[in-house]
């Protein structure tokens, strides 16, 4: 600025002096040279009325003063300027244009027309026509452009001008001599809303505000005392002293001439005198308790002046509930009146109650003072939450962990519940937002969230410590009664029905919630519905429901868990047998304390964030501590245990074999049941606890309660493969046992009678072969249903195998004569027809080879030709036998040496001879 | 098997060809079921069931032979003692009525000479498929002293019948001839021992025939 100005001296002096001129010329070019950029910002720094004499200098300073968007810039600053609106002025504006131009179109497309002018100028004619209307449009609108600047421009420039000369001045007939600009005091206390946003005219929208405010804002940039002020003597009403200091502490954001800082400043104390005065009033009103007069009055001048923080301060800060926050309720109460080592969580929700109640009687009072555009009610919760809150169940886990541990665990879900209740209890204030309740929750959430780490981390600790000690009682039990007799139940009750009719009632308990709120008990279904009714707590509901006891154990559970109960001692007397190697009650208790534990701290997911993220991890460790618990402390050394019971087992050795069933394999079989029950029922348990509530997903193959329920799985199934193993060797014993004690061998091959004849009983199979039958299918259907097909289906293929081959090395230990071939068919139809039901197709071609062979003892002795070509045909067995086999076989026939010859000879001889 | 309870014991083969349905009979007749997809049998299969005659109790244990070409070599074991006989073939296939000779003539080279015969068409049911004329199997019959019935396993019609009949036959005959020999009496629980015995005598008796 100041180059400038030397500059332009200089080059009058210049007129005398022909070197100083060069000089000139010199100087003036480099003024010329001085980029537009730099005017521009230089011209930021302008004071206003500088600003307009600047660009009477010359056009172009006149252009770059004048430039549209330096003074849609101060607009924006002030946040008076709308894109979207002045966007929208500007299509609107073309579309008229449009139009006009459309109809100009068609008047001029008329008139050829009418002048009957046919011959191709029609076309040329149109094209001039919409050239030039596009042409004169373009002229005529920068015309009228220019037109309407200079009408607007020059007088308010000199308004301007004028203005900010006149502000020292005498304050009444200061600006606005012309009577266009002329503004009452009432227009100018609305002044920014009257701001409209047209590209083109935000310099005449930014001259409207400023010869509104600039007056008053110099004026108390100036003023020493609060009394001097032209605003304070103007307007009388602090409800108008407040918006026109609003307006100004807008304004003054435009103001970026030197000293703007001081005059901003002076503002500031202007506006923090007003407001004290102002609060001075409010508290003196508040103590009164003139909620509708003054405090109404002051709170809505505040709120206009600043938006009322402070105010909502000095409300929130004098507030009775702040002042006697001791009334509300004493933490110790909660375990005072409980049992020692207990905890009642009553008088934490009258405290919770007592707090809402009051609270919503404040809602009504914040209602009436404050306008609705202040939300007074979150900040005034978030208060109660740091204070009250936050130090009471901060003293009542303090107090509850010194007691025990349970306590403590049951304290922080319940009274987080109860806290999480109380925040949807309360009511909304008018100024509240539409997410209130989620914010009033969010409070509630702060105020827990440092006890959540140290409460995951009892809570993962209590459970482990729990089931562990559960396990180790149950064994302890078990070694004191190792010395009893251990009886061995086989049950012939439908295994699969039994099995569904108990799942389906655990599922039902574990469906059931958990209630780890005792004393809210079943008043929450009314607190819910009060909810949803939108009343606030009402304490009459709540008293009058019945409080239960304080009882340990959540009494909502009771009726189903009883009926669960009773099942369980059903399914543990018939599994009496296995009661020394693992128990169902087990199983059940420990997946009950699971669950106790992971709704308690499932709880806490709702609290989002980190916290939420930490409570859903540790609801997996618990998850993943109770299969471990249960699958390598409970499962895995019964497993072990009935295994071993079957290495031991020698049936040489067992004297009493009246029994059905090989006892340690039918405990075995039955083990494979209750494992694969107890795997059903954590099953449901994973899928109902933490899939169903979105703990984890169950397609998340990372997810570590997933992996750890498949290694449980698979602990389960890998026990049952190796146990099995050792089954079928166990059972294949005892059927070469059955074959070796009970087969006559008479059997087969009956005593001629005294006259010549074969002492022959009635036909069908043997005791031997009806025994073996039942001992195998009774223990193979042990298993249907209660393990995977596939291994079913091995596990049959495989004794099936070992029975194939246990059946041909009791056979070659026999002798066969023709008429008891007939038995010994009518045994191997037997087989056959139980392996047939097997329905194994491998196992059905062994047996039916087995069927064939034994046909060749039933031909009579004189065909021993025969013999020898059913012996050699090889396709007869499916290629299972091959004929040395079946010629080993063929030994067996009691008359085998008369007629070995015969069948050899025909086996080996004919062919040579042939040859 | 249940009651041991028995007057005689008749030991009864069903043959015919493959697939004719002999094994269905027997399973209608012994447990009165049916089995759509039975497999071929294998070798032979047993069975037994008691009926009455005459206030006795005549037990009829029988053997389901496999109708198969290549059991032919272990058939001639089937007939020894066989008293009674069913020649089973399937109206619907002509075939297998043809091959009633060839059954005929492996019952004579084999079995008693006294055996009883009846000659069964099976399958009555599928009577739209019928290949073999009633009168023309009853011709046959006739002509070769045989009794005949058309039965079918599927619905049971007959079946009950047809073994009634031959056992009936078969009683009438055995009682008639140990009233013959004098033994009349003598009807003690080995019953079967003297259906061996007179089959015994017969079967010597053919065997010297033959040879």
């Amino acid at each position: 600025m100041s180059h400038v100005k030397r500059v332009i001296p200089s080059g009058n002096d210049s007129r005398q002096n022909v070197i100083s001129s060069l000089r000139t010329t010199q100087l003036l070019n480099s003024k010329a040279v001085l980029p537009a950029e730099l005017i521009a910002t230089i011209l930021d720094y302008l004071p206003i009325p500088d600003m307009f004499r600047f660009a009477r200098t010359s056009k172009r300073m006149q252009e770059m003063v004048y430039d549209d968007t330096r003074w849609i810039q101060r607009l924006k600053i002030m946040g008076c300027w709308n894109d979207a609106e002045a966007r929208q002025r500007f299509e609107e504006a073309m579309k008229r244009k449009l139009q006009a131009q459309r109809q100009a179109d068609a008047a001029r497309k008329a008139d050829p027309a009418l002048n009957g002018n046919a011959h191709g100028g029609r076309g040329a004619g149109d094209n001039e026509g919409t050239l030039s209307v596009t042409l004169f449009d373009a002229g005529l609108e920068e015309e009228m452009q220019r037109a309407s600047l200079d009408r607007m421009v020059r007088p308010r420039a000199s308004t301007l001008d004028r203005g900010f000369d006149d502000v020292t001045m005498s304050p009444a007939g200061l600006f606005r001599p012309g009577p266009a600009n002329k503004l009452d005091p009432n227009a100018t206390l609305e002044i920014f809303s009257k701001v409209r946003s047209i590209r083109g005219m935000a310099r005449q929208e930014y001259g409207k505000i400023y010869g509104a405010l600039a007056p008053f804002y110099f004026d108390l940039a100036r003023s020493r005392s609060h009394t001097d002020p032209i605003l304070f003597r103007m307007y009388r009403d602090p409800e108008q002293q407040a918006q026109m200091l609003a307006q100004l502490k807008i304004f003054a954001k435009s103001d970026f001439a030197i000293g703007w800082s001081q005059r901003e400043e002076r503002l500031e104390t202007m506006t923090g005198v007003f407001e004290n005065a102002v609060l001075r009033e409010f508290e003196q009103g508040y103590e009164t308790r003139d909620y509708d007069g003054r405090m109404k009055r002051y709170a809505h001048v505040l709120v206009t002046l600043n938006g009322g923080a402070a105010i909502v301060d000095t409300f929130i800060h004098n507030h009775p509930l702040m002042l006697d926050k001791d009334q509300l309720g004493d933490p110790s109460d909660c375990l005072r009146n409980a049992p020692s080592g207990q905890i009642s969580l009553q008088p934490s929700h009258e405290f919770f109650k007592d707090l809402a109640t009051k609270l919503n009687d404040e809602v009504s009072v914040i209602d009436r003072v404050f306008p609705p555009s202040v939300d007074v009610l979150l900040p005034f919760l978030d208060r109660i939450g740091d204070d009250i809150i936050s130090d009471y169940i901060t003293a009542v886990f303090d107090e509850a962990h010194d007691v025990s541990i349970e306590a403590y665990l049951k304290a922080v879900s319940g009274v987080f519940e109860q806290a999480l209740q109380f925040a949807i209890t309360i009511r909304p204030s008018k100024g509240s937002e539409q997410n209130f309740q989620e914010e009033a929750k969010r409070i509630i959430a702060r105020c827990f969230e440092p006890h959540v780490d140290l409460y995951l981390q009892e809570e993962l600790d209590f459970f482990k410590g729990k089931s562990a000690a559960e396990v180790e009682v149950w064994e302890k039990r078990l070694s004191d009664e190792e010395q009893s007799a251990e009886s061995f139940f086989m049950s012939n009750i439908n295994r699969q029905a039994v099995k569904r009719d108990f799942l389906t009632s655990f599922k039902k308990v574990v469906m059931m919630p958990v209630n780890v709120l005792p004393t809210m008990g079943s008043s929450r279904s009314t607190a819910i519905t009060n909810v949803v009714n939108g009343d606030s707590l009402n304490p009459t509901s709540r008293s009058s429901t019945p409080v239960p006891g304080q009882l340990p154990v959540s009494p909502g559970l009771e009726a189903p868990s009883t009926e669960l109960a009773a099942k369980a001692a059903i399914m543990n007397s018939r599994l009496e047998g296995i009661r020394s190697l693992f128990s169902i009650e087990v199983a059940l208790n420990l997946i009950h304390t699971a669950k106790t534990s992971l709704e308690r701290a499932a709880r806490f997911v709702r609290l989002g964030g980190q916290s939420g993220e930490e409570s859903r991890e540790q609801c997996e460790n618990i998850f993943i501590n109770l299969l471990q618990i249960l699958g390598n402390r409970h499962i895995k050394p019964g497993f072990n245990k009935a295994v071993h019971h079957l290495s031991e087992y020698k049936p040489r050795e067992v004297a009493d074999h009246s029994n059905q069933g090989v006892a340690p394999l039918v405990a075995f079989l039955e083990l494979v049941n209750v494992g694969d029950l107890i795997q059903q029922m954590v099953d449901v348990f994973y899928l109902q606890e933490l899939v169903a509530v979105h703990l984890t997903d169950r397609d998340d193959f990372l997810s570590p309660a997933c992996k750890e329920k498949k290694r449980f799985e698979q602990m389960l199934d890998e026990r049952v493969a190796a146990g099995l193993n050792r089954g079928i060797d166990v059972l294949m014993d005892e059927v070469e046992y059955i074959c070796g004690t009970t087969q006559s061998p008479g059997d087969f091959n009956p005593p001629v009678g005294p006259d010549g004849v074969v002492q022959m009983s009635d036909i069908g199979p043997t005791e031997t072969a009806q025994k073996v039958v039942d001992i195998v299918s009774s223990h193979t259907s042990m298993l249907v249903g209660s393990t995977d097909k596939n291994v079913l289906d091995v596990f049959n293929q495989e004794v099936g195998l070992r029975l194939f081959t246990a059946l041909c090395k009791h056979l070659k230990r026999q002798r066969v004569s023709v008429d008891g071939a007939i038995r010994l068919i009518s045994d191997m139809n037997a087989y056959n027809a139980y392996i047939a039901t097997l329905r194994n197709k491998s196992l059905t071609q062994y047996f039916s080879a087995l069927r064939e062979l034994s046909q060749i003892y039933l031909i009579a002795p004189d065909h021993a030709k025969e013999i020898a070509t059913i012996i050699a045909d090889s396709d007869r067995y499916h290629g299972i036998f091959r004929a040395e086999e079946v010629y080993e076989f063929a030994e067996r026939r009691a008359d085998w040496f008369s007629i070995k010859a015969q069948v050899e000879r025909q086996m080996y001889g004919v062919g040579c001879i042939v040859m | 098997m249940a009651n041991d309870e028995y007057d005689f014991l008749f030991k009864v083969v069903l043959i015919g060809d493959s697939g004719v349905g002999k094994s269905n009979l027997l399973s209608r007749f012994t447990r009165n079921e049916f089995n759509r997809d039975s497999k071929s049998t294998i070798g032979v299969e047993f069975a037994t069931r008691s009926i009455q005659v005459d206030a006795k109790t005549i037990k009829a244990q029988i053997w389901d032979t496999a109708g198969q070409e290549r059991y032919r070599a272990i058939t001639s074991a089937y007939y020894r003692g066989a008293v009674g006989a069913l020649l089973v073939f399937d109206i619907t296939r002509y075939p297998t009525y043809e091959n009633v000779t060839r059954w005929l003539k492996e019952l004579r080279d084999h079995a008693d000479s006294n055996i009883v015969i009846m000659l069964v068409g099976n399958k009555s049911d599928e009577r739209h498929l019928r290949a073999v004329p009633t009168e023309e199997a009853k011709q046959f019959a006739s002509e070769n002293n045989l009794s005949f019935i058309e039965t079918s396993a599927l619905d049971g019609s007959n079946v009950e019948l047809a073994f009634q009949n031959i056992l009936t036959e078969i009683y009438r005959i055995v009682s008639s001839k140990a009233l013959d020999q004098g033994e009349g009496g003598q009807n003690v629980l080995g019953g079967e021992r003297k259906v061996l015995e007179i089959s015994k005598s017969a079967d010597t008796e053919a065997k010297k025939g033959c040879c």
